[in-house]
């Protein structure tokens, strides 16, 4: 599903869970509210030094205040999600108690891979996935580089805490590896996982109709060692695209497969949730593995926002 | 280079002067490429007018335009220096033909048959120890072959193997990969086996951690067990009727999950399917337990060691052909596991014999911990052996039989893709640098300069009795600084025994100079004959872009620390390097030894003693088994510790891959280099210390002999 985002969502009582952070887009669904209201803003708040973002988490609690909201602050460690993700169910919970029935609308833009998945994951298992809407905002541009990659070098290798494990990991390995900016993460994963068989999503149509090619030009050195007939295209802003995709090359999700299936979600966010979307419903389930960057480009990040979506 | 022209360069003097001599190293150096841009409305000189690369005429103000400009510059370097990592990836590309691509285990995964048949066994005495029933570690670095080995006794590759006389004992191995993902966990970070990240892990989830860590681990390893034997009754290696298979499966299915109906599983393919759903209740309760904070009920109180042996008991009991053999749990990467995962497998080594064994692979150089949920520690010797994947390319022993394993797996590799091998002197044929154009003259006016030099120093009285000898030592450094005097000339590396000697002792990198060197050889069809032959320049082009591809790729795929470990490696080289070019009497010393290694015990010293960790664990510095130095001169002296930079990086930091001599640093620097605030300066004090130099002199001598103690020059 992909279809623009109408503030008319919010007619039915509602709680809406951001995430704050030195991108414009972040406050993109704030700042659409017209007349229907949610009735509570979770807002997640990170805790690594960024100045940019405290100025924007600001402002996004001044606008929910103005608006009326109930902003409830979810504080999340990037260092320890469990125990930040503990806290955050904590808080959910008892927002979702006091709005019983309330419709949840989640803006996943800028929500880091793991606290995404990780939220996805809890909303399945305290049966809020069919309340659950998500959104998401294109940045009106970014400044990047044709040649100058995201992030730089490996920090590790995460598994999504609390994901199911692969059966039988005697198989052989099949990867399917999301493709962004960062050929770095997409060879460590690569060398990290030794798969037999490799499959790589290069999102399609870029953000901007100049961008074509540039992904396969961040990635010529995985392309090259896997090959381009194991690429596939897939929309980076429908998951429902994605999961189609991943049907097509992962197989059906009611039967066991072959092969142990790993993601490693380095593309869009919305890409990761169609990735979710297949998981979920997975006999055999795939894992997640997230690749985390050592650094990342701090002088590339994007400005404004532009399209909004709701992908859910 | 990039020459840039504005209106002021009319009137630069100096620029001038540059100008020229960036053009004149053009046309003089051979990769040498002069970009001209022109930003605002000036003048060219008529002699830049057909070399103007980039002309801004109203200037360079947008950010926009300073983006295009640095795009054009990269698209140029780009098209002129392809990236080494590019150039391996494409040679070794699973899409080509190239007879060398199959560096890993996993691309052979698919074929058993090519996979036993690809893997030269090791010496009798490492494989009678691999196939004896005793556990063993299979320790070596990235690329020495540990899963090539463990895939050979895993059962669907054992019992395909043609049959023997007198038959040979059966060795059914069921393998487990254990890359993340496989495994829950919860939420720890890959560093997390660092106490400080593991603080909120709460002390009461401990018991409960352990005993879910040890139930996921039987059930993997029931899972794999049950998964080899199906697929060799699917592939007609192992005979197992229906009606054995039915009984089989419900005493599995009984012995592991009692709580489920035991009629449910007629084949192997359900009984795997419930005990994938096993797994997800694991994953259910330790996000439940632990995640959420919530209540859960463990999924399954009866996995653990004494439900796989019975598992094991029943095969042995239920299918004939298998009562006598040797089951071997296979368990690869084992440094992936986090410490309570690696308990419990510790666990289990220490349990298994004599019901079964275990062989684990684990990449050298990881910490071992000794700890099992039993109490008791795992003990070397007693619980488990340990065999090293490690060859010593200075041991005469060794490298002989490294080289017969190469050779070896080059004839198999090329077996496999039809093509005609005679010999491995006539598939790589040596030549050197004078055969590669480089004047001998220069060669010899070296060696007589350093002999001059050492002369000077009245250090050749004994020497002098043994000039040809010392010539011979001398010839490859000297071979070294004349090329340093020649412009974008690299120092040539080819033939079987040079590419075997500078692989390392890792088979891994040998494979990757095969391999780009048959790529850049396919553009010849002459090169590509029935008897393939890699000429001399290319293999040393191909030694170039592997060695570079080995040092670029350090801060892509070592987690955490491989910035830092490759900055290290650049800044030891480039005082390698100056001690290679300058030293009287010990030039080639990339023998780095820690002269105060127990230093490195402080806590200051922490960062680097886990930089060195990380960098034998990948296979950039090599130590030796045993005593890793040489004695000390004095009985008194404390012993010190060689970190060797692996061979492979020696051509792309442009150091001699032999390794002659010591170069003895303190740890204290070394800290240093690894530290970004300090590393600048740690490195003058490097240079100064590698050198010794004495300014009166003009000249650079041995350490410690003539200026007396070492420490004294720090």
């Amino acid at each position: 599903m992909k279809i623009k985002f109408e503030p008319a969502l919010f007619r039915v009582p509602s709680l809406l869970v951001c995430c704050s952070s030195h991108e414009d887009r972040c406050a993109g669904i704030l700042r659409q509210i017209g007349d229907h209201r949610p009735v509570a803003l979770a807002l997640v708040h990170h805790d690594d030094l960024n100045p940019r973002r405290e100025l924007n988490h600001q402002r996004m609690v001044e606008l929910a205040q103005d608006l009326g909201l109930e902003v409830v602050e979810v504080r999340y460690r990037k260092s320890e999600p469990s125990a930040s993700m503990a806290h955050c169910v904590r808080l959910l919970s008892d927002l979702l108690s006091k709005y019983s029935g309330a419709q949840i609308v989640l803006d996943i833009s800028v929500l880091t891979r793991i606290h995404m998945f990780m939220l996805f994951q809890w909303f399945d298992d305290a049966d809020y996935w069919d309340q659950l809407r998500i959104a998401y905002c294109e940045p009106e541009s970014y400044f990047i580089s044709e040649h100058i990659p995201l992030s730089f070098g490996l920090h590790s290798f995460q598994q999504i805490p609390g994901f199911a494990a692969c059966a039988n990991f005697s198989r052989s390995t099949h990867l399917m590896l999301f493709l962004g900016y960062e050929g770095d993460r997409s060879v460590a994963a690569f060398e990290y996982i030794q798969p037999e068989v490799t499959t790589l999503v290069v999102p399609r149509p870029p953000y901007r109709e100049e961008w074509v090619g540039w992904t396969e030009r961040f990635n010529v050195e995985i392309i090259g060692l896997v090959g381009r007939d194991h690429m596939v295209y897939a929309d980076p802003i429908d998951p429902s695209a994605v999961l189609e995709m991943m049907t097509a090359q992962f197989g059906e999700v009611d039967r066991s497969s072959a092969r142990v299936r790993v993601i490693v979600p380095t593309g869009t966010k919305p890409q990761a949730l169609g990735a979710y979307m297949y998981t979920r419903q997975a006999v055999d389930q795939p894992s997640i593995l997230y690749v985390r960057p050592l650094r990342y480009n701090t002088e590339l990040y994007s400005a404004g926002v532009g399209r909004v979506w709701r992908i859910k | 280079m990039v020459n840039l022209l504005s209106y002021h360069s009319a009137n630069a003097i100096w620029q001038k002067v540059e100008q020229h001599a960036a053009i004149w190293s053009e046309v003089q150096n051979q990769g040498i490429k002069c970009l001209t841009v022109r930003i605002g409305k000036c003048k060219l000189p008529p002699l830049l007018g057909p070399k103007l690369f980039y002309d801004a005429p109203n200037g360079i103000d947008a950010r926009s335009e300073f983006e295009k400009l640095i795009n054009a510059i990269c698209s140029a370097i780009r098209e002129t220096h392809p990236k080494a990592s590019e150039t391996v990836s494409n040679a070794l590309s699973m899409d080509t033909n190239n007879p060398f691509r199959y560096i890993r285990a996993e691309h052979l995964e698919s074929d058993p048959h090519a996979l036993v048949q690809a893997f030269a066994p090791l010496d009798s005495l490492r494989m009678g120890k691999f196939h004896g029933m005793h556990p063993c570690f299979l320790e070596g670095p990235r690329g020495t072959g540990k899963s090539m080995l463990l895939l050979s006794i895993r059962a669907r590759n054992f019992l395909s193997l043609p049959p023997i006389e007198p038959p040979r004992d059966v060795i059914f191995g069921f393998y487990l990969k254990l890359n993340p993902g496989p495994l829950c966990h919860i939420g720890h970070l890959t560093d997390s086996k660092d106490s400080q990240v593991q603080a909120y892990i709460r002390e009461e989830d401990i018991p409960a951690l352990r005993d879910i860590s040890n139930q996921e681990i039987i059930l993997s390893l029931c899972e794999s067990l049950v998964a080899e034997l199906e697929y060799c009754c699917d592939k007609s290696l192992l005979s197992i009727t229906g009606e054995v298979q039915r009984r089989l499966c419900t005493l599995i299915s009984k012995t592991l999950i009692p709580e489920i109906d035991q009629q449910s599983s007629q084949s192997f393919s359900e009984l795997r399917t419930e005990l994938t759903l096993v797994h997800r209740k694991i994953a259910r309760f330790i996000r439940v337990t632990f995640t959420y904070r919530q209540y859960a009920e463990l999924p399954v109180d009866s996995l653990d060691i004494d439900a796989l042996v019975m598992v094991i008991k029943h095969i042995k009991e239920n299918v004939p052909s298998l009562d006598n053999a040797m089951f071997v749990a296979l368990i690869d990467e084992y440094e992936n596991l986090l410490i309570d995962q690696q308990r419990a497998v510790n666990t289990i080594i220490k349990f298994a014999t004599p019901d079964f064994s275990v062989k684990v692979a684990k990449k050298i150089g990881i910490s071992d911990s000794p700890g099992t949920f039993s109490g008791s520690e795992l003990q070397e010797t007693h619980d488990y052996s340990r065999i090293l994947l490690v060859y010593d390319v200075c041991s005469f022993e060794n490298r002989h039989e490294y080289r017969g394993l190469l050779k070896s797996i080059v004839e198999k590799q090329m077996q496999m893709a039809r093509l005609h091998f005679t010999d491995i002197n006539q598939l790589l044929p040596g030549s050197d640098d004078i055969k590669e154009g480089l004047p001998e003259e220069y060669v010899l006016g070296e060696l007589d300069m350093m002999e001059r030099d050492r002369r000077k120093f009245g250090r050749s009285t004994r020497e002098s009795c043994q000039e040809n000898t010392k010539k011979g030592h001398y010839r490859e450094a000297a071979v070294f600084r004349a090329i340093a005097k020649v412009p974008s000339r690299a120092k040539h590396f080819s033939g079987f025994d040079k590419l075997a000697f500078l692989s390392s002792g890792v088979i891994r990198y040998f494979q990757e100079i095969l391999g780009v060197a048959y790529y850049l050889a396919s553009s010849d069809p002459m090169c590509l004959q029935r008897d393939l032959c890699l000429p001399p320049q290319l293999q040393s082009q191909a030694v170039q872009i592997v060695s570079d591809n080995a040092l670029t790729t350090l801060s892509k795929n070592v987690e955490v620390h491989g910035e830092v470990l490759k900055t290290l490696l650049i800044d030891l080289g480039g005082c390698l390097r100056q001690k290679l070019l300058k030293h009287a009497s010990e030039p080639e010393a990339a023998r780095v030894t820690i002269i105060d290694h127990e230093s490195l015990r402080r806590q200051e010293f922490r960062r680097l003693r886990t930089v060195l960790e990380v960098g034998v664990r990948e296979g950039v510095f090599q130590t030796r088994e045993g005593r890793p130095a040489f004695f000390p001169k004095h009985g008194s002296d404390p012993q010190e510790v060689e970190f060797n930079i692996c061979r492979i990086l020696a051509p792309s930091l442009e150091i001699s891959p032999r390794l002659r001599w010591r170069t003895r640093v303190r740890a204290e620097i070394l800290k240093g280099l690894v530290d970004p605030d300090s590393r600048k300066v740690a490195k003058s004090r490097l240079l100064r210390s590698v050198l010794s130099y004495k300014a009166t002199e003009g000249l650079f001598f041995q350490q410690g002999l003539e200026f007396g103690p070492h420490e004294d020059q720090v």
